[in-house]
């Protein structure tokens, strides 16, 4: 068994951030000592990430005056009898560039569905699907298409599916043959990877045809029957494939590995499912995570003791946002901004981001911009976790227990009222529920120390892991403009009470501190149901308070913005106004 | 690595988009139009599953075989044969015309529309280093500019400045005089200047900017565009300008794709010494920087203090940053994330 540890660094390094957090022992508990934030320096002009994270490690010794570098800046492990240097240090990553990869399965397969599902729960695209009649039957152009990406290496694996347990493994076999054939002629400069994540009776004919001309790597069947799927073997196969051949190319990781030690390093969407699956399962909690960060957003749904859903899109506020914004168009950006801003400005400040990613909003309207555009990304990716994955955390207006932000663009917002108004206008969550953000950057790198060291994990993480936003009440519901939608009684610990109304179309917030409970008491009227179940329906619940307080979110689902421009943009205001900021 | 380089370095990768054969050998001189490699390329597969067709297993299909691997072949033209009783035989046809690319496990991939590939070098240089059946290296000593959006393939030509120096390119200006050259204008495009370059078949552009919604237009253009500042209207920066206004009429290499687009200047080796790509590092002071967002967008300027700080903006936010004296007068505090390292 791995000693364990008493002082940990753990690092996250993003596309434009790396961050660092100190843990330490302090009397019997691990806790949180201090973190360092620096400038990724994985892109030009720099290209060796081995620099911001050095800033960054800087930056806590300069807060501690606690040693952790050596002179030749390299990290001092283990921790000598003088406190200077850490005994245990861990990396995460999300700035690795997406897996490419085709599916390939048998024709209109439940299977190809469920390989889709896997690739969008890991740092991947789906570049192609094929299924083996398409390529029979005048499939010339596509075939074509897939030797010229074999050859010139543009994939980073294929994934091979098909059939339920005990079906036939003829037609899989056959595939596997034509790939086999593509492979030999056309293969690139490296040996193709191949994922097989099929039928388990055909394993050995697929290993005998595939294994000789590709690195054959086979898993569990993602669908063993109709009524059941099994995605995490195949997703632990592509993050392990993620780790082999996209880690190496972040510029100066390697040298990072070899002088700092051996640094385990994991995928960000993954240990950040294990601290939101953790959370779940603790407090018995349904939770939707949203990371956004500049090279991708991930979505995570953990229900109580289920294994957590992952769901990643390579569209952050930086890389592929050039694609998105093409797809998407600039007046669904300019929807959300409180000012007129020319739809041409619009698109130059996007671009601009897109080319350069790390670049940060050093005025107001650039923030507002920058803020629609997570709107928007974070709205696009629920509806590709709908389509993605069944799980009711990502159904439209989601009723959950707790709703979690995490990166820089949600994180980094001037006031945490902000950061709550994008994650409810995108995800539009409904009923009851708590807000919480990620301030310090901790949770993927807690699931991370997770695997090493559970109990530090739980500890930091239960203390200082999240900060409570508030409790949000959300009704479903539709009503005339300002017709009242809801009368609210607030009774504090002290017994003392506040009572309110809200109109359709608003926002309102009430103060409770962090750490103060309050019962509050719902009235709605006979449109709305607050998540009960039943319109009309009246509830009492206990809430707890936050940075925020309670916030009544009485604009109604799906929300609805003015058509004409004035009085859209008179709406957002009035959102803002109201929210608080 | 700095986005301007007088004279330096480079490695210029050209690969063939399928495996083929590479005509030139380590530490040989190659001029642009030299062809490098040659590959067949198809226009379309088909897979023919033969063994089944034939009804014979997949390992006796030897003898069954009519056209063999490389062969060309007419549509309709026997490509695997079996003899049965008599009259009756099990025949595989050529769906079209084409070429056996290969035979194996049973089928036979067919390649419709064959064409042979040549990769050219594309720019002058000496072959490094080749990479077996798929391309080589070329060492390139020269100028060095790297630009932050590209689209279209690679090209050469000679660089070509546009006149006026001032506001966009004027589609009325754009004329024969272009014709085959890269075109290097200091300030943006229209719509009409981008038609008007593709009439007059320039091999390239290099451009300060680009309105952006002009973006799906570039994409769609026969011709490379690189832009050295990005979208909106913004005018190229001073170093970039001057240092390949030393070289108009020279032959200039577009490299769209590449990690960062570029455009390279090949020079003579009698200039001395190219510098080599220097080492990763941190803002200095004394640094020329060019600013990518905020009040000063598109500005020059010297890092006068390279003290790291932390300061709240107009965003509200606390970023950190330094202290930038600028050519244009004034100095401010510029946050480290919107600055870019020009010299």
């Amino acid at each position: 068994m791995e000693e364990l540890r008493d002082s940990y660094l753990l690092a996250d390094i993003g596309h434009v951030t790396s961050r660092v957090a100190l843990l330490d022992r302090v009397a019997d508990e691990y806790r949180f000592i201090a973190r360092g934030e620096a400038l990724s320096t994985l892109e030009p002009p720099w290209e060796d990430v081995a620099l911001g994270l050095r800033e960054a490690v800087v930056d806590i010794q300069e807060t501690t005056q606690r040693p952790l570098l050596n002179p030749q800046g390299t990290l001092l492990i283990p921790e000598d009898d003088d406190g200077q240097g850490v005994d245990g240090f861990l990396v995460t990553t999300s700035a690795m560039r997406p897996l490419r990869v085709v599916l390939v399965g048998l024709m209109g397969s439940w299977s190809l569905e469920r390989a889709q599902r896997v690739v969008h729960s890991t740092y991947a695209t789906v570049e192609r699907v094929f299924d083996i009649e398409s390529w029979r039957l005048g499939g010339g152009e596509e075939l074509a298409w897939l030797a010229q990406a074999l050859s010139s290496d543009r994939l980073d694996a294929l994934l091979l599916v098909g059939g339920t347990e005990g079906g036939a493994v003829a037609p899989i076999v056959e595939i596997a043959k034509d790939l086999a054939l593509l492979i030999l002629t056309y293969r690139g400069q490296r040996e193709p990877r191949v994922i097989y994540a099929g039928n388990s009776e055909a394993r050995p004919l697929v290993a005998q045809v595939l294994g000789k001309v590709a690195d054959l790597r086979v898993v569990e069947n993602v669908l063993p029957s109709f009524e059941m799927e099994n995605y995490l073997a195949a997703r632990e196969a592509l993050d392990q494939l993620l780790l082999e051949a996209q880690l190496p190319t972040l510029p100066g990781i390697r040298a990072l590995v070899e002088a700092w030690g051996l640094a385990p390093v994991y995928p960000a969407a993954q240990t950040l499912g294990w601290s939101i699956s953790y959370l779940a399962r603790q407090y018995g909690l349904d939770i939707l995570g949203v990371d956004l960060g500049a090279s991708g957003i991930t979505l995570v749904s953990a229900q109580g003791e289920e294994p957590p859903r992952i769901v990643t899109r390579a569209n952050g506020l930086g890389r592929g946002l050039e694609g998105f914004l093409s797809r998407l168009g600039m007046e669904r950006i300019r929807r959300w901004l409180p000012e007129e801003v020319p739809a041409e400005e619009v698109e130059r400040l996007a671009l601009s981001k897109a080319l350069h990613p790390r670049m940060l909003p050093q005025d107001w309207e650039n923030l507002l911009i920058e803020r629609s555009l997570a709107r928007e990304l974070i709205l696009s990716a629920l509806q590709t976790a709908q389509r993605a994955d069944d799980s009711a955390v990502f159904s439209p207006f989601p009723q959950v227990d707790l709703v979690v932000g995490a990166g820089g663009p949600l994180v980094g917002t001037p006031h945490y009222r902000q950061a709550a108004l994008i994650l409810l206008d995108a995800l539009q969550p409904s009923g009851v529920f708590s807000l919480a953000l990620d301030r310090l950057g901790l949770l993927p790198q807690l699931g991370a120390l997770a695997a090493q060291h559970p109990l530090a994990a739980a500890q930091v993480l239960a203390r200082d892991g999240l900060v409570h936003l508030g409790t949000v009440i959300a009704p479903l519901g539709r009503a005339r403009e300002g017709s009242l939608a809801l009368r609210f009684r607030v009774t504090y610990a002290d017994r003392s009470t506040l009572e309110g109304e809200v109109t359709y179309g608003s926002i309102e917030v009430v103060p409770l501190p962090p750490g103060q409970r309050a019962t509050v008491e719902l009235h709605p009227t006979a449109s709305f149901d607050v998540g009960v179940g039943r319109s009309g329906k009246g509830a009492a619940t206990e809430v707890e308070g936050g940075a925020m307080g309670i916030l009544f979110d009485v604009r109604g689902r799906p929300l609805s913005l003015p058509e004409k421009e004035e009085e859209r943009r008179a709406r957002i205001r009035a959102w803002m106004w109201e929210a608080g900021f | 690595m700095r986005a301007v380089r007088p004279y330096t370095w480079s490695e210029v990768q050209r690969l063939l988009p399928r495996a083929g054969e590479v005509t030139v050998l380590v530490g040989q001189r190659v001029e642009p139009s030299d062809v490098v490699g040659v590959a067949t390329l198809a226009g379309e597969l088909r897979l023919l599953p033969v063994a089944r067709a034939l009804s014979v297993p997949e390992d006796g299909l030897d003898p069954y075989w009519v056209a063999h691997v490389s062969e060309e072949v007419h549509a309709e033209a026997a490509i695997a044969r079996r003899q049965l009783w008599g009259p009756l035989r099990r025949e595989v046809r050529a769906p079209a015309p084409g070429r056996i690319g290969a035979a194996s496990h049973g089928r036979a991939l067919l390649e419709l529309r064959p064409s042979r590939y040549e990769l050219r070098a594309l720019v002058k240089g000496m072959v490094a280093q080749v990479i077996l059946n798929r391309g080589v290296f070329i060492q390139v000593p020269g100028a060095l500019v790297e630009a932050t959006w590209g689209v279209g393939q690679e090209a050469y030509g000679p660089l070509k400045f546009y006149e006026e120096d001032e506001g966009p390119l004027d589609a009325k200006q754009v004329d024969l005089r272009y014709h085959h050259t890269i075109l290097v204008a200091r300030g943006w495009a229209d719509e009409a200047a981008l038609r008007q370059s593709a009439e007059v078949e320039v091999r390239g552009m290099l451009l300060g900017s680009l309105p952006p919604g002009l973006r799906s237009r570039a994409l769609g253009l026969p011709y490379p565009i690189l832009l050295s500042e990005g979208f909106g209207q913004l005018r190229m920066v001073e170093p970039i300008f001057s240092l390949l206004s030393t070289h108009e009429g020279r032959e200039a290499f577009l490299e769209p794709q590449a990690r960062r687009p570029r455009l390279i200047v090949p020079l003579a080796r009698t200039l001395g010494t190219p510098e080599e790509p220097p080492a990763p590092r941190l803002l200095r002071e004394g640094d020329v920087v060019r600013v990518l967002a905020g009040p000063r967008l598109g500005q020059v300027g010297q890092v006068s203090d390279a003290q790291l700080r932390n300061r709240e903006v107009g965003s509200q936010i606390a970023l950190w940053g330094v202290e930038v004296s600028f050519e244009a007068g004034g100095s401010s505090f510029v946050p480290l994330a919107n600055l870019e390292l020009l010299i």
